[in-house]
């Protein structure tokens, strides 16, 4: 095929969303633990466990709705300025802070409309719900993949919000990288061409799924840069992931009008237990990231095990069992550790840790993932 | 290190004569693809040391092991080619090193190089009947073993090579030998380090003696810091991504005193054993990993 030809093609997989600019976000956990290390030390940079981490950036971390610390205690601390002030300037968007993008980027934010996320009234009718529309422009998944997985996974949300996000970091990854370098980074545009053109479950290839199963469990595992399909905002994959099924639980509806929510509150009988003990859903937009990843497990579960699709769709099941147990290690009680560890895995890279200093923090991961780490 | 980078630079211009199959360096969903190709390596030792206590009690014995789990070369090949109009794609699985046995009985003396248990002949015998520990072979989903040279082909290593890319060309050669496949195919191919001098060679003169074309996408060892094209330092970080994982994973699994024989699973058929992984920790109750370990 013609070069110019080959273009228009891939030009055609590519939504007008996803042509427009991107730039890769500001890593702000990043940065403040490349400072720590730096000027205190790795031992003492890496000493942040997930716990007290937390109750210097939430109000009440035994919620599932906690409202957000806008000045924790570290913002206090002597070396807080000199930090802000070795951030480059122009990241931080206008509104936003070094702590509120700690907060989004780690998963501590939620999703209500216009107040979280811009949900504009095209948004509303691309995605059939004013909060759908907030969690899945949350997830960064297009509405025309947002519907499609939703199609070819019928009512199961866990692995239709799965391959939504796969799909997506595929199509991010095309438009990101020049064309003539997909075959050395192993993108398939194929792959996401036959998924949207498909109509019935059962012919989505096997091979297919197998490779977006692939590539989003390593997604959800390693911290994926920007033109390997990252987050435009940082926003880790799996709360993407969770996002998007939380979307198309509010896009189904509930019995009761406005279901767990009332605007963008929780009702008073909204489950609001931490950690959560049901599959029971949340008020998914008042909830941040962490607490509606946790329903998605038991969602997932509730799916691969109790719900299981039926044999002549067993393909179906196939990328979800794939990454299932990884999502189990991106559990709540070790996910700072396990942050840090890729963190540190990026900053020894980049020579500004050494490897020894940088297995400080790998060994603290390990110890928390301990043999399932598969 | 100057050293690699020097030949992976050469590697690289040589690309355009080095017959059909070119060699490139690689990334994005390199490591993603072969992260999941290690893990039926992983699980092969896994399955061979669980049933020897005596090695998985021995701690210095399973340092030496871990380090030769961490160390192998993963490759990917997958072979294209059409029969009467339509498209198959046979898939080659191989990692570097002798036989599972052969591996395990060169750690006992340290975390490199062989021992004297055995000669090249008979590993390759040894490996051949390691079946058990692997996938069983499908007609599109092979482990690449070590072969002994085609007689008069010009794919050959010097001295006795256990390389992961030899092993995946040589499984090819003896297929289209056998006529189980045609000549003339083409082939993508994805590896976790750069192939050395011998298997770049083996993979050009492959090229021509079947006039197959392709890319072989290997990922550079090397660090940021190193001087060099963004593609090449791209690819050192996949790289540095693959190896972090793989170590993690090895460390996770291959625990003193402590390794869980894996289920037996199909090529491409992870989901069984993560499903069976999954409904145990169901049956544990636990809510959460860390809960799970104690």
């Amino acid at each position: 095929m013609k070069p110019h030809l080959r273009l228009a093609v891939f030009a055609s997989l590519l939504p007008l969303s996803s042509l427009a600019a991107d730039t890769p976000p500001f890593d702000a956990y990043k940065a403040l633990v490349q400072f720590r290390v730096q000027n205190h030390g790795a031992a003492s940079a890496f000493d942040a466990t997930t716990n007290p981490l937390l109750s210097q950036l939430q109000v009440d971390t035994a919620s599932p709705y906690s409202d957000l610390i806008d000045q924790p205690v570290m913002a206090n601390e002597t070396w807080w300025p000199v930090f802000l002030e070795s951030v480059p300037s122009g990241v931080v968007a206008p509104g936003d802070t070094i702590v509120g993008m700690l907060q989004w980027q780690l998963g501590l934010t939620k999703a209500r409309p216009n107040v979280d996320v811009t949900v504009s009234d095209e948004d509303t009718a691309r995605y059939r719900g004013h909060e759908a529309a907030a969690n899945a422009l949350k997830a960064e998944v297009d509405a025309d993949i947002f519907w499609k997985a939703r199609d070819l996974n019928g009512s199961h949300f866990a692995e239709a919000a799965g391959e939504a996000v796969a799909l997506q970091i595929l199509r991010d990854q095309i438009a990101r990288n020049d064309a003539e370098d997909y075959e050395s980074l192993a993108i398939k545009p194929d792959v996401l061409r036959r998924y949207m053109e498909q109509t019935n479950p059962e012919r989505v290839d096997d091979s297919g799924r197998e490779y977006l199963g692939t590539i989003l469990r390593h997604a959800i595992t390693s911290r994926p840069s920007f033109e390997d399909g990252g987050s435009r905002r940082g926003l880790p994959t799996i709360y993407r992931v969770a996002r998007t099924a939380a979307a198309y639980a509010d896009a189904d509806g509930y019995t009761r009008p406005g279901g767990y929510c009332s605007g963008n509150q929780p009702r008073p009988s909204a489950p609001d237990t931490w950690p959560i003990q049901s599959g029971s859903p949340l008020c998914f937009v008042a909830a941040h990231d962490r607490a509606v990843t946790a329903w998605y497990r038991w969602e997932l579960r509730d799916e691969a095990v109790r719900r299981p699709p039926p044999p002549e769709q067993s393909g179906l099941s196939k990328l979800m069992h794939w990454v299932g147990v990884a999502l189990l290690l991106i559990d709540g009680a070790a996910f700072m550790e396990t942050i840090d560890a890729a963190v540190a895995d990026d900053l020894a890279f980049e020579g500004a840790l050494s490897d020894e200093e940088a297995e400080l923090a790998s060994r603290r991961a390990s110890r928390l993932t301990c043999g399932i780490h598969r | 290190m100057r050293k690699l980078l020097v030949f992976v630079f050469c590697l690289l211009s040589q690309a355009a004569w080095a017959g059909k199959i070119e060699l490139q360096s690689g990334a994005g969903n390199i490591p993603a693809i072969l992260e999941r190709e290690a893990q039926y390596h992983l699980d092969a030792f896994l399955m061979f040391i669980a049933d020897h206590p005596d090695i998985v009690s021995d701690v210095s014995y399973m340092d030496n092991i871990r380090a030769r789990a961490i160390g192998m070369t993963v490759a990917r090949f997958e072979y294209t080619y059409e029969i009467n109009g339509r498209s198959f794609t046979k898939v080659y699985h191989a990692r570097s090193g002798r036989s599972v046995g052969g591996t395990v009985a060169d750690a006992r003396y340290g975390s490199g190089g062989t021992s004297d248990s055995g000669t090249m002949n008979e590993d390759i015998l040894r490996e051949a009947q390691e079946t058990e520990y692997y996938p069983r072979d499908t007609p599109f989903n092979v482990r690449a073993r070590n072969l002994t040279p085609v007689p008069g082909s010009g794919i050959v290593a010097q001295g006795p090579r256990s390389d992961a890319e030899l092993k995946a060309v040589r499984a090819i050669q003896t297929n289209i030998e056998d006529g189980i496949i045609p000549r003339g195919g083409t082939l993508t191919a994805y590896v976790s380090k750069t192939p050395c001098q011998s298997c770049t060679n083996a993979i050009r003169n492959f090229a021509e003696e079947y006039n197959v074309d392709g890319t072989v996408h290997f990922m550079i060892e090397g660090k940021g810091t190193v001087e060099g094209p963004g593609k090449v330092k791209r690819s050192m970080r996949a790289n540095q991504t693959f190896f972090t994982k793989q170590k993690d994973r090895v460390k996770a699994q291959f625990r003193n005193g402590n390794v869980r024989k894996p289920t037996s699973i199909a090529w491409g058929e992870d989901s069984e054993r993560l499903l069976a992984t999954q409904r145990e920790l169901e049956l544990t109750g636990a809510t959460s990993t860390a809960e799970a370990c104690e």
